[in-house]
């Protein structure tokens, strides 16, 4: 029969003692974590990368953009036209127009033929006029010269304020490339232009890419063949 | 040293635990524990997450396009009525009136495109609402009949002659 003698010396475990110390250290640890997790910021960047990453795919493939405009009336009297033709300036080649902020969030979206307001869209169907001014590369850098992909990225919702806990507000600058492609992977082209916007991906790195299935609106219904990938990198 | 060469574990078979001991294990086994749990799920869980969120946009995209209405008409809706000329109504039609080889052919080229580009199944139901029972019955299926864990749906309403049917569109990563 098998004894169990605290007393002796003869090589016996003593289990409690390890439970019990394993239980005061486990205790012991549990509150040093949380009192340091208090300190810490509760998301990672891959979090932040990835609810950007699904904001400028909602934003590009769900809205028509926003095109502000200060009218003054007779006397002093100021009207503002609030419309989704924020394409139209570009076209024009009214580089002050865009400049002065007029143009204040950029869709790529239909807006809806009969509408109730600026707001209605239709998600998925883009304006081809829209896609072409929107990667033509050569129109920003007429705006914004060299800087033009910092300035887009305040009007895609990039550069964003984030506040940790107990931390002032930070500014974070996020790099991207968007890109129109076929759904085998074949970047669009429209015209002269290729359809990708952004700077040259890495190949390292915390990369998240998120994808929206669209068409290009031209009247009539869609099949498979239409479909296309507005495919969105940030890091 | 609390052990001489006289009570060592190995010459003279004592090997009772001291209290420095057995605080050296519970923290060596802590922190093993720690560590295997700080690594791998957490990210784990975001990445998860956020590759069903894009299967369940793809999802709802498809379904989207195809409720597009082809004419000036086109409105965003959830619901696509009566007598619309969207791509999916005209499909449903068709099926309920007996042939559903439309239907089967659109959402077959959408299946192998995302097959072939994008490595990802579909299948696709049809249910229709009764009425007098409050419940939905299944009246067609098409693709691949394999319920897996990590597929998502998404659907769209879409009535015809008075009745409610519902088009269940199910996808997920091979």
């Amino acid at each position: 029969m098998l004894k169990l003698k605290m007393s002796d010396q003869k090589g016996q475990l003593s289990l409690d003692l390890l439970i019990a110390v394993l239980i005061f250290t486990l205790t012991t640890v549990a509150v040093m974590y949380y009192i340091v997790s208090s300190f810490t910021p509760y998301s990672s960047e891959s979090l932040y990368l990835q609810a950007s990453a699904y904001r400028v795919a909602m934003i590009l493939a769900e809205d028509a953009g926003l095109n502000v405009t200060n009218i003054t009336g007779n006397g002093s009297t100021k009207y503002v036209n609030i419309s989704t033709n924020w394409e139209v300036a570009l076209n024009d080649d009214n580089i002050t127009f865009v400049k002065q902020g007029n143009v204040t969030r950029i869709g790529l979206a239909n807006a809806a033929p009969i509408k109730s307001s600026y707001e209605v869209c239709l998600p998925c169907c883009l304006n081809k006029t829209k896609v072409e001014v929107f990667f033509n590369k050569t129109k920003w850098k007429e705006v914004w010269g060299s800087a033009y992909l910092t300035n887009l990225s305040n009007l895609l919702g990039l550069n964003i304020l984030m506040k940790y806990k107990y931390s002032k507000f930070v500014k974070i600058n996020i790099s991207y490339n968007i890109s129109l492609r076929y759904m085998n992977g074949t970047v669009v082209r429209l015209g002269d232009e290729v359809c990708q916007i952004g700077e040259p991906i890495p190949t390292t790195g915390n990369i998240v890419k998120f994808e929206r299935l669209v068409v290009i609106y031209n009247g009539g219904v869609y099949h498979a063949k239409d479909i296309k990938r507005l495919v969105i990198y940030v890091w | 040293m609390r052990k001489t060469s006289k009570d060592s574990l190995f010459t003279c078979g004592k090997g009772q635990m001291y209290l420095l001991e057995a605080i050296i294990a519970a923290f060596v086994m802590l922190g093993a524990a720690f560590f295997m749990v700080k690594l791998a799920p957490l990210q784990g869980c975001q990445e998860k997450e956020f590759s069903t969120l894009q299967l369940k946009k793809y999802a709802d995209d498809i379904l989207e396009i195809l409720s597009m209405e082809n004419t000036t008409k086109l409105q965003k809706s959830l619901i696509t009525v009566g007598n619309d000329t969207t791509l999916l109504y005209k499909c449903v039609k068709k099926g309920v009136n007996g042939n559903w080889s439309s239907f089967d052919k659109t959402f077959y080229d959408i299946g192998k495109t995302l097959k072939d580009n994008l490595s990802i199944m579909y299948k696709v139901e049809v249910f229709k609402f009764n009425k007098s029972t409050d419940t939905l019955e299944k009246i067609h299926c098409n693709g691949t009949e394999v319920d897996v864990s990590n597929s998502v749906s998404s659907f769209r309403i879409v009535i015809v002659n008075g009745e409610v049917y519902e088009v269940r569109l199910t996808l997920w990563y091979i």
